[in-house]
């Protein structure tokens, strides 16, 4: 089974790279990512391909070529981790008080 | 004035990286399904994601919500792109060793806070985490299917048309960890 993934180097994506490295069923990893994916790289796994993609709004023929077969993805990007801290910090901050 | 515009170009950023990239994606990924087949796309929300913001409603929770919104209608649209949501809560990625060398909180100041307050939150508000590796694991099996008969057939899942909104409390449950 062939998977893509975005946000591959935040921490949801990490963890969804990780899974999917650990699973026998899948055969393609397709990683979209601005910028090169460390635990890609550390990982050696042939499984893994990172395509350097710059604009999120654009699948030009030629990227839906190198994704063809897929028949999934996860949509890690941009989750905000950021954000979703901030808000579990500002809870957590209150709930002490 | 300033600082009203930058709030502006700063929300305007958030709504293009949230909601356009993931929609042109869907859109585009959609004509990799085959032939009577389907492709399973799994957009990764947040916890308190809303479909029914208010006015002190917070920028990501009102976004998400809007995406999850935006990728059910692309879903409805195209029948064989199989849209579907979760919404994480705190991910929590203590236990998780093997991605601790590729997490790299940006600021000093949230590593203490996730030092700090990460076991006082784990202990008042378990069912809030989100422990990364069963996430991790959860979403990749979304992303194959694993988890659609369940889903698509099960009546505790909210849903916005055919697209499934599965909760922080979903996840866990349907990974066993309550």
């Amino acid at each position: 089974m062939h998977l893509i993934l975005t946000g591959a180097t935040g921490l949801v994506g990490s963890a969804v790279l990780n899974a999917m490295m650990g699973m026998e069923d899948v055969s393609q990893i397709s990683i979209l990512s601005r910028r090169p994916v460390k635990m890609a790289e550390d990982a050696n796994d042939p499984r893994i391909r990172v395509i350097l993609h710059q604009d999120f709004t654009e699948y030009n023929a030629d990227l839906l070529t190198q994704l063809r077969g897929a028949s999934g993805c996860v949509w890690a990007l941009g989750t905000g981790q950021n954000t979703v801290t901030r808000e579990w910090v500002a809870y957590a901050g209150l709930s002490c008080i | 004035m300033y600082l009203i515009g930058l709030t502006d170009w700063e929300d305007r950023e958030y709504v293009r990286i949230t909601t356009t990239y993931a929609v042109a994606a869907a859109q585009a990924f959609e004509t990799l399904a085959p032939e009577g087949g389907s492709f399973q796309f799994v957009f990764v929300s947040g916890e308190g994601a809303t479909l029914e913001p208010g006015m002190f409603t917070p920028l990501y929770a009102r976004i998400k919500g809007e995406t999850e919104l935006a990728l059910a209608a692309v879903r409805k649209a195209s029948p064989r792109l199989h849209a579907n949501t979760v919404r994480p809560g705190f991910v929590d990625w203590v236990e998780h060793d093997v991605i601790k060398p590729y997490v790299s909180p940006r600021a000093f100041v949230k590593q203490t806070a996730i030092t700090l307050i990460g076991p006082i939150y784990r202990a008042a508000f378990p069912g809030s985490c989100s422990p990364s590796q069963p996430l991790g694991k959860f979403l990749a099996e979304m992303a194959m299917g694993k988890w659609e008969e369940e889903i698509s057939g099960g009546s505790g899942f909210g849903k916005i048309g055919e697209f499934a909104i599965v909760t922080n409390h979903d996840f866990r449950r349907l990974s066993g960890l309550e």
